[in-house]
């Protein structure tokens, strides 16, 4: 089973958390504000290694957090 | 298990160092839910706009749905059976996550706990605590 630590919290299985997707980046090469926006909310990298997510503790703090995940063998970085 | 009331209280949104030294009346009870987000049993809304004086942008609300009840230490062995995660070691202190797989808060004092929940899931945790 999966384990998030929630900062207020500590460590918890993961279905106390609701999963927000990727904190995406949008690439610097992408200038028009507009543009922007479109990366942001629609294009997802959906990598195949670390990758840096937000979840929700629905069942504790009812915080965002930032969580980095191996999305290979599903190990929480941080 | 003991019934679960309604308790009354205050919610007090505020930032979170203000809410780090804030000083609460003996007789309160204060959660601190998150970072900037307190549950105050027992205090007033005076008490809670002294305490969060020096945060002009402060949110003081009653709160009431929250339901409730204290448990000895054996009732409160009895819902740890029931928690997959670690109960904290030192006292006091405030436990939020699933008991029973319902949404529930623990305040651990010295010689009891405060278990608590919202009102909608309270008949929920009943069930599954009996």
């Amino acid at each position: 089973m999966l384990w998030l630590t929630c900062p207020n919290c500590g460590s918890r299985p993961v279905e106390e958390f609701g999963f927000g997707g990727e904190l995406p980046t949008v690439p610097d090469r992408i200038t028009d504000p507009h543009q922007r926006d479109v990366d942001y909310v629609w294009m997802f990298d959906n990598l195949e290694g670390l990758s840096t997510e937000r979840w929700f503790h629905q069942a504790g703090c009812r915080r965002w957090h930032t969580v980095q995940r191996n999305t290979i063998d599903d190990t929480v970085a941080t | 298990m003991p019934a679960l009331e309604t308790l009354h209280g205050l919610r007090v949104v505020a930032s979170p160092a203000v809410l780090d030294t804030a000083l609460w009346p003996d007789n309160a009870t204060v959660l601190r839910l998150a970072p900037d987000d307190v549950f105050a049993i027992g205090a007033t809304a005076e008490q809670a706009a002294h305490a969060t004086a020096a945060d002009p942008d402060a949110i003081i609300a009653d709160e009431s749905g929250f339901v409730g009840c204290w448990l000895d230490a054996g009732q409160l062995e009895t819902v740890a059976t029931h928690i997959e995660w670690h109960l904290p070691t030192q006292r006091p202190a405030l436990a939020q996550g699933y008991v029973a797989g319902v949404p529930a808060k623990l305040w651990l004092d010295t010689d009891r706990a405060l278990l608590l929940c919202a009102s909608p899931y309270a008949a929920d945790l009943i069930e599954r605590l009996k």
